[in-house]
């Protein structure tokens, strides 16, 4: 559907760098990435508004790098919508279905699909755009780029603006109507949340360069590298070196400033490497205090200091600190277990870390930005005709 | 609050003394006509005669500005060029030069071989009504392309981005989405330069003359009637120019209050 390659583009002295990506039709896809890693820069190269130094961008095997946008056939939905002011919503809506002259019976079919799909019954007779609410104008900028029927539909962090909860109505509106359209969507966003609620697959872009393309479960469970694990919010990070390697039993031995984890060999590591090792906060588990431990918890058992306690609204943070290295470790439970543990700042807990709960991080990017995104052919229920 | 106060009436007391100086100005008309009809001096051929050709050079000169104007005012506002701002500079310089440099510099190009030619060949400015129009061109340009450039960019360029990707050609984009939105802005540059024109004396005397009857605007009737101390139509006239400027001035603010260019 939407293929780059080897793409790459100067904006001052930043620079996006040898961009590969491959999008399948019907995908929703997500470029995830904190603020000024390039994800606007790559997204507008994408869609012509700037020009990239080298590369292609191919959409259904042509071309399109210097095709203007009116002949693309795609969409484009920007962070801030770009609603035109002088128009009515309806008006708005109609725009690019009245420009590319698309016949009347048509255009009434899809526009009444997309007032029944996006809940825009109560807004499409109002006079003005300056009346409608954050997610109204959301919803009527969706309908304007949907209505043509575009090959794929480029979003710019267009949730940005919304608050939480009407946010995530807009999302998952919007997320229905894609599947049920079978529309491919490219999505920019840094909101970690709206990346894996939204996506069926993502790239991770930091510094300019994609880290990591990939599943979204794949990037939360097995980040590629450091920099997409911090990122991530996976805070737990070791450099370790394998102690031992029990084939039988696929367990590695491993020792990061003097603290002994036992992890799953899922890498073949041999003795003597040096390893990162990640563990994400909400995988740390607390063991009830005063009872006898399980025998399955008898390795990677460690007693720990609560240093500090943050509150996250239904979860805590816990800042946990190892009783005989000093080193520091956060977990994150749900509130109620924290009031269970009676957890507070100084008090003295166990915790287990589950072998299987340790990531490898490689020192480099998973697949450097060679991914393929892919829902192996999911059938669309309904078509926008 | 004493303080307080204190400082508000300070500002009252400024408000009110530079109100009352302009009020001065124009209650000072008023009481020069006295009880007789202002209108009926405007009644008389040579000051309707001068009326007409004021109106008519000043919308012609205006209209011909604005047709000017957009385009490039658009340009400034959108194009990103190495030396965009001495390009930027040189569209203002009608606006602060002198009028009588402004009409003594297009005199002194009809002095030149290409200005001869145009003369010869195209159309009589120097001593003329076109001549007039020129003048008052370049002062409508200048300001159209400065109140232009800033409702262009107050228009959000992601719409015009947006508008492409749903299928309008960069002129469609222009005329469906650019100029809607900047409509008023346009409106407002088009009222501004028509009444700078209207009000002109210094260029257009300088190029076109003051000859009565023929090239007699407003401001030129003013001069001759003060010149030939007929100070009923001279004041007349410089009533009917007063309520126009108010009426001009009042247009632009309602303008202003609806909003030039919108951001959804």
């Amino acid at each position: 559907m939407i293929r780059i390659e080897n793409m790459s583009a100067r904006f001052g002295t930043f620079w996006l760098r040898n961009i590969n990506l491959n999008i399948k039709r019907g995908d929703f896809f997500l470029l995830l990435g904190p603020t000024g890693a390039g994800k606007s820069l790559l997204l507008e190269t994408i869609l012509g508004i700037k020009k990239p130094d080298r590369g292609k961008i191919l959409l259904d095997g042509q071309d399109i790098s210097r095709l203007p946008p009116e002949e693309r056939d795609i969409a484009y939905v920007p962070q801030d919508l770009g609603l035109f002011p002088n128009m009515s919503p309806l008006d708005n809506i109609l725009f690019g279905a009245r420009i590319r002259k698309i016949d009347s019976e048509t255009i009434r079919r899809r526009l009444d699909y997309l007032i029944e799909h996006l809940n825009l019954g109560p807004v499409i007779s109002r006079p003005s755009i300056f009346t409608l609410s954050g997610g109204e104008k959301q919803r009527i900028a969706f309908a304007r780029a949907i209505i043509t029927k575009p090959r794929v539909l480029f979003l710019d962090e267009p949730f940005s603006a919304l608050d939480s909860y009407i946010k995530r109505e807009v999302q998952f509106q919007l997320k229905r109507l894609q599947k049920t359209i079978d529309l491919t969507i490219f999505h920019v966003t840094h909101d970690q949340e709206e990346a894996f609620l939204m996506a069926d697959y993502m790239a991770v872009m930091i510094g300019g360069a994609i880290e990591q393309h990939d599943r979204p479960e794949q990037c939360y469970r097995e980040p590629a590298n450091e920099t997409v694990a911090s990122f991530l919010l996976m805070q737990n990070i070791f450099d370790a070196d394998v102690l031992s390697v029990d084939h039988e039993l696929s367990c590695v031995t491993c020792a990061a400033n003097g603290i002994r984890f036992e992890i799953m060999n899922h890498n073949q590591l041999q003795v003597g490497a040096s390893v990162k090792l990640g563990i994400r906060p909400e995988e740390i588990l607390f063991l009830t205090p005063g009872k006898p431990f399980k025998p399955e918890v008898r390795h990677n058992t460690f007693r720990m200091r609560v240093e500090a306690l943050y509150n996250l609204g239904n979860r805590r943070l816990v800042r946990l600190v190892f009783a005989d290295s000093g080193r520091t470790l956060d977990a994150t439970v749900h509130y109620r277990i924290g009031r269970r543990f009676e957890l507070a700042e100084g008090q003295e807990t166990y915790i287990h870390l589950r072998p299987q709960s340790f990531c490898l991080l490689s020192g480099h990017a998973r697949g450097n930005g060679q991914g393929t995104s892919s829902l192996g052919g999911a059938a669309a229920n309904e078509k926008l005709d | 609050m004493a303080l307080k106060n204190s400082f508000t009436l300070c500002l009252i007391a400024a408000v009110a003394v530079a109100a009352m100086l302009v009020v001065a100005i124009l209650a000072s008309q008023l009481y020069y006509i006295g009880p007789a009809n202002p209108l009926q001096a405007l009644l008389q051929p040579d000051v309707r005669s001068a009326i007409l050709l004021s109106l008519y050079t000043a919308t012609a000169a205006s209209g011909l500005g604005l047709a000017l104007a957009i385009p490039a005012a658009y340009f400034l506002a959108r194009a990103n060029l190495p030396g965009k701002s001495i390009l930027d500079a040189l569209l203002d310089v009608p606006i602060i030069m002198s009028p009588l440099a402004l009409g003594t510099s297009l005199l002194l190009f009809f002095r030149t071989p290409p200005g001869q030619w145009i003369e010869a060949n195209f159309m009589e400015f120097v001593f003329q009504v076109p001549g007039i129009i020129l003048a008052q061109f370049f002062l409508a340009l200048a300001l159209s392309v400065r109140v232009l450039k800033a409702s262009f960019e107050a228009v959000d360029i992601r719409c015009e981005q947006v508008a492409r990707f749903l299928g309008c050609t960069p002129w469609q984009t222009f005329c469906r989405v650019t100029l809607p939105i900047a409509r008023k802005g346009i409106l407002a540059a088009f009222i501004l330069s028509w009444a700078r024109c209207l009000g002109d004396f210094g260029a257009a005397v300088t190029l076109a003359g003051a000859v009565k009857g023929k090239t007699e605007t407003i401001p030129v009737s003013i001069y001759l009637n003060m010149a030939s101390v007929n100070i009923d139509k001279a004041v007349a006239l410089m009533l009917l120019t007063t309520l126009l400027a108010v009426a001009v001035l009042l247009a632009i603010r309602v303008l202003a209050a609806e909003g030039g260019a919108g951001r959804a």
